[in-house]
């Protein structure tokens, strides 16, 4: 079956593409924290911020639609979430004035975090857009083992990566089946025939986890990841890493004293 | 000739107490090439599994004369490359080159020579340029093929397969079983698809409700209706 798959643009060939993934893991990772910690109204910042990632993805030739389809997609659960915020707020400010009033103000106080924080988290996909969309996803893993991310986190990582389009397969079969025997009913039935399935589909990954094992075992393995390290630290990767960092601190210092 | 597999009175049950397998006897020396058959359910998989010591049951099994005890393990696992019927059981690393490799760097193999033993392994079954392909996105016979070299390059002395032909094309199929009438080691083929064993193996063991049932060579025991019908491996 078909699935997006989320290096599916990582066989291209770029400047960022040729980085080492450690550099851009973070990279990315310094730009997510700079960008979340800088102050609400420090318009100058942010601008530089979209600018810099912006000129990251025009080199990383990455299609622009897929860029931006990508981050719209992930963009309702950040809504979501921030939606709630100018309801927290009346809490701290209001107190002395009436509810009249005090719900004037915070509807506009509210939206301007609400921008905010949207703002902020676009920068940030986009950041996360760049980086699985330039990196291949082996080559990340590799790169979080060498910066010593722990194995066990790593091979989670990894055989969720291997199997979770086997899954999804499987329950793709299984709603077929369960299509073509004409599934109706009540509602009630309905919810306990999907109940059935939900259960069946952990019965057999965890069957199949069972049987991975036994593979493993058989060639060797006997607890302990041991693994090939490829991965080496360029000049290019140098540079990108001063230039980058140089803009983030830059922007970050100079506009957030104004 | 040497024995390389000596199992005498084995049993063994699973946990929730249905017999597997009861006094099995099995002799395989070095070079042959044995087929297991027998209905679903006689117990193929689970004889298999005692052959690298991933069951263990009740009795005696040496391999390459060597007790499947605990601290032999280790060896006994380099020596039984283990192929299971479902290769995407077998195939669960992000690449192909990192499911080759993971024997070899298992068995403390420097980066040179897993290299080169990936390297070798995938010439042998023919899946050379493979190595940076994700396991998901390959055929079901290449997969199968790609299973084969993940025990290839651990250079075992015995081959061990679980339904190699199960869900394979007769092209597939029958491409796989030339591929593994070039391998010069011995095999031991756990499978009921009968066209298999007549083109691979010179001996066959028939297997049913846990029992061994027969033993001998391919061709007596294939001829034999009554005794394939009687063991549901050919139709009344």
């Amino acid at each position: 079956m078909k699935h997006n798959f989320i290096d599916q643009y990582s066989d291209l060939d770029s400047l960022i593409h040729r980085l080492d993934p450690r550099v851009k893991f973070i990279s990315i990772l310094a730009f997510i924290i700079v960008v979340v910690s800088t102050p609400i109204r420090n318009w100058l910042s942010m601008v530089t911020y979209f600018c810099l990632i912006v000129a990251c993805l025009v080199l990383s030739r990455l299609p622009p639609v897929y860029v931006l389809k990508r981050s719209l997609a992930i963009f309702p659960f950040v809504l979501v979430i921030a939606v709630f915020i100018p309801f927290f707020k009346p809490g701290e400010v209001a107190g002395s004035y009436n509810l009249w009033l005090g719900r004037i103000s915070i509807t506009y106080d509210g939206l301007f975090i609400l921008a905010n924080i949207a703002s902020k988290a676009w920068l940030c996909i986009l950041a996360l857009i760049l980086l699985s969309g330039t990196t291949k996803f082996t080559f990340l893993l590799k790169g979080l083992r060498q910066l010593r991310v722990p194995e066990v986190i790593l091979m989670i990582i990894s055989f969720m990566y291997r199997y979770i389009f086997l899954v999804v397969d499987e329950a793709m079969r299984m709603r077929q089946g369960r299509d073509s025997r004409n599934f109706g009913g009540t509602r009630w039935h309905q919810l306990r025939t999907i109940g059935h399935m939900v259960g069946t589909l952990f019965i057999r990954s965890y069957e199949r986890g069972e049987r991975i094992y036994a593979a493993m075992v058989a060639r060797g393995f006997d607890g302990e990841v041991r693994s090939l390290n490829e991965l080496r630290f360029a000049p290019a990767d140098a540079c990108f890493s001063f230039v980058f960092g140089f803009v983030l601190i830059y922007s970050f210092v100079t506009f957030g004293l104004v | 000739m040497d024995k390389v597999i000596e199992i005498e009175g084995l049993s063994f049950s699973y946990p929730d107490g249905q017999q597997a397998l009861q006094e099995v006897n099995l002799v395989v020396h070095a070079g042959e090439s044995v087929a297991i058959i027998g209905p679903n359910g006689a117990g193929k998989s689970t004889l298999l599994l005692h052959f690298n010591g991933i069951l263990r049951g009740n009795s005696k099994v040496r391999i390459c004369g060597l007790p499947a005890e605990d601290r032999n393990l280790k060896e006994i696992r380099r020596r039984v490359g283990m192929v299971f019927q479902d290769p995407e059981d077998q195939l669960f690393s992000p690449t192909v080159f990192d499911d080759v490799a993971f024997g070899p760097i298992n068995m403390g193999c420097s980066k040179a020579e897993a290299e080169k033993r990936v390297k070798q392994a995938l010439e042998r079954v023919g899946m050379s340029g493979y190595e940076r392909r994700s396991p998901y996105h390959l055929s079901v016979g290449e997969k199968k093929k790609v299973a084969i070299a993940t025990v290839l390059s651990m250079e075992p002395e015995i081959l061990v397969l679980d339904e190699p032909t199960s869900n394979l094309d007769p092209r597939s199929k029958w491409n796989l079983i030339k591929l593994l009438q070039g391998l010069c080691i011995t095999k031991i083929v756990a499978t009921h698809d009968l066209e298999l064993v007549r083109a691979l193996c010179h001996r066959t063991v028939m297997l049913d409700h846990g029992k061994v049932v027969a033993d001998g060579s391919t061709e007596v025991i294939l001829s034999d209706l009554s005794l394939l019908q009687a063991h549901g491996l050919a139709p009344c």
